[in-house]
């Protein structure tokens, strides 16, 4: 046993010697991650209010052509949901290649980025709508709201709290998603952490990704809950 | 004027039919406030609904000022809709919009400028009374005060007819009055048509002119306000009037019976009056005439929107022939008669 104390104290030293950390390539692959993030986060936003919408209004509409579509889609946004993030990516490189033309980078990232999480968003969206109040959407088809006033201004307002935590919590997800697909290729923070870190043995360099990364889900959690917090007037 | 002709409504799903209203022929006049009362599933919503076409008849038609509901489009009929307010037992306010906000969203709807939303929407809320509270958030309110917001938001297009569902239900007894006279006052000073649904004969005797009784989608009974309380007709209907005469069945009952052990020898009788015959001195004078003795064992007195009705139980006491003649006396008066219980 004696001979493993030092290992330890050196693997624990290893892990503060900044010595062995490139700041320019930290900068370059934190910028890359937050394009990917915001990138990915403001197009699952849209998608999934989308595909929340039409998923509420087929759902609740009792025509055959409705149910036909809410069907295919509710399938469709299961089957997205379900497959593991990493296999995912795997499924669509023919995609991005056909896409993108490319495989790497940050760009290559988005396309899986945004099928995973575009429907676990639209989830979200779609129960939010779910908890707006009949009445109040009953009270503003009295006064002749058409179908798309209730939706903007009944629907959307009425659920923004929800929207908003809910894109809250995809974002944070996204951020992991990120550095996943950083390992196999997108670049970012998790592909730092993984070559320079892990294969070139700089285990600070892992611990500053890590870090920068708890920043940035600590920062998204901060913005979320202040927004829902300002907004919420119930 | 409002016309709703041999409407029917009936549901359909996979469990089978469902006949929500059986025929229901009604006319409505410009002006008046006219009150449907029932238990709950009678029908009343439904028929409410159809009048602002949230809701289809399945036969008949709905005429509003000789413009039939259901042949115009559905962008005609969301027109339509402008110009019928409506307001909801759980006051079905924007909680995301500020008071303001909330009366601003019908003239949103309406297309109408922003400057002349403000300005229709602060004097909407002076008229409710709510002139401190326009940058309040409808959960900062009481449920008087929500419902204030409700009915001025109905307001804003300036309606002809104004729904009410159920709209003091959710109230406690002071507030349904401030909340009745707000609505007696809309309808007086702006001349707006009011149809209502209730299951409270309160709200119907305080502020209605005309009642319909509904039992199962059905009307079974309809007329003046005064009319059916005077004289209700149908069973659901007495039942009504019963329960808002508050009187303590039990107690009375008690009361009765007490008396009865101690003067065996009177009739209860229980006299209805109103209006002028309030003010007659009925009581003294058949005592003097007949020589009568006469026990009040309950009273009270209910006002409409035109005039009080009172109901009085007494106990007469005296000979056969007496008695006899005292209740024929009372028959004489403009008042209404009922023996409760004869003497023994």
């Amino acid at each position: 046993m004696p001979s493993k104390l030092p290992v330890l104290g050196s693997v624990f030293s290893d892990y503060f010697d900044f010595s062995t950390v490139s700041w320019i390539k930290v900068w370059e692959a934190t910028k890359e991650t937050l394009y990917m993030t915001s990138l990915s986060v403001a197009s699952v936003f849209f998608l999934g209010l989308l595909l929340g919408l039409l998923l509420y209004e087929t759902q609740k509409n009792d025509s055959v052509g409705a149910l036909i579509l809410y069907k295919v889609v509710a399938f469709l946004v299961n089957i997205f949901r379900s497959i593991p993030f990493i296999i995912l990516i795997v499924l669509l490189i023919p995609f991005t290649k056909t896409l993108l033309g490319k495989i790497t980078g940050p760009e290559a990232g988005l396309p899986a980025l945004i099928f995973s999480a575009a429907p676990f968003y639209a989830r979200l969206v779609e129960s939010g709508f779910r908890e707006v109040d009949r009445g109040v959407v009953e009270a503003a088809e009295s006064m002749g709201a058409s179908k798309w006033e209730v939706i903007t201004k009944v629907y959307i307002p009425e659920s923004l709290p929800n929207i908003i935590s809910g894109i809250t919590v995809t974002a944070i997800s996204l951020v992991g998603y990120t550095a996943m697909a950083g390992v196999i290729g997108a670049g970012g923070l998790g592909n730092l952490a993984y070559l320079e870190g892990f294969q070139r043995s700089r285990p600070a360099v892992t611990l500053i990704s890590t870090v920068i990364i708890l920043i940035i889900v600590f920062t998204i959690q901060f913005i979320g809950d202040t927004g829902v917090r300002k907004i919420d007037k119930r | 004027m409002i016309v709703l002709e041999g409407i029917k409504k009936t549901y359909e799903n996979k469990k089978g039919r469902f006949e929500a209203l059986k025929t229901i022929d009604l006319t409505i006049k410009k002006g008046e406030i006219f009150g449907f009362v029932g238990y709950s599933g009678a029908g009343k919503s439904t028929l409410l609904r159809l009048i602002n076409g949230l809701e289809l008849p399945s036969q008949g038609t709905v005429t509003i000022d000789n413009k039939e509901l259901s042949d115009l489009s559905k962008r005609a009929i969301r027109k339509e809709r402008q110009s019928i307010g409506m307001i909801f037992q759980h006051f079905n306010l924007l909680w995301s919009r500020t008071v303001l906000e909330n009366i601003m969203f019908p003239l949103e709807i309406a297309n109408v400028t922003k400057e002349k939303r403000i300005k229709k929407a602060k004097e909407l809320i002076e008229l409710v009374g709510l002139s401190d509270k326009e940058n309040a958030y409808p959960s900062q309110l009481s449920g008087g005060e929500k419902q204030r917001v409700g009915i001025a938001r109905a307001l804003a297009n300036d309606p002809k007819v104004l729904l009410s569902d159920e709209a003091t239900s959710a109230l406690d007894p002071q507030t349904t009055d401030e909340v009745l006279k707000l609505l007696e006052k809309i309808n007086k000073e702006l001349n707006v048509t009011i149809i209502l649904i209730t299951h409270e004969m309160e709200v119907v005797r305080k502020i209605c002119h005309r009642v319909a009784v509904m039992d199962s989608g059905e009307i079974v009974e309809e007329g003046p306000v005064l009319d059916v309380f005077k004289q209700p007709k149908h069973m659901v209907t007495k039942r009504f009037v019963k329960q808002d005469r508050k009187m303590d069945k039990k107690e009375m009952q008690e009361a009765m019976e007490e008396l009865q052990v101690l003067y065996p020898e009177g009739d209860m009788v229980q006299i209805l009056f109103q209006g002028s015959s309030v003010n007659l001195p009925i009581i003294t004078e058949v005592s003097r005439e007949t020589g009568v003795d006469i026990n009040i064992i309950q009273g009270s007195i209910q006002s409409t929107h035109e005039v009080s009705v009172g109901t009085l139980v007494v106990q007469v006491l005296g000979a056969r022939e007496k008695r006899q003649k005292a209740l024929e006396l009372f028959r004489s008066y403009p008042v209404e008669v009922e023996v409760l219980l004869n003497a023994k």
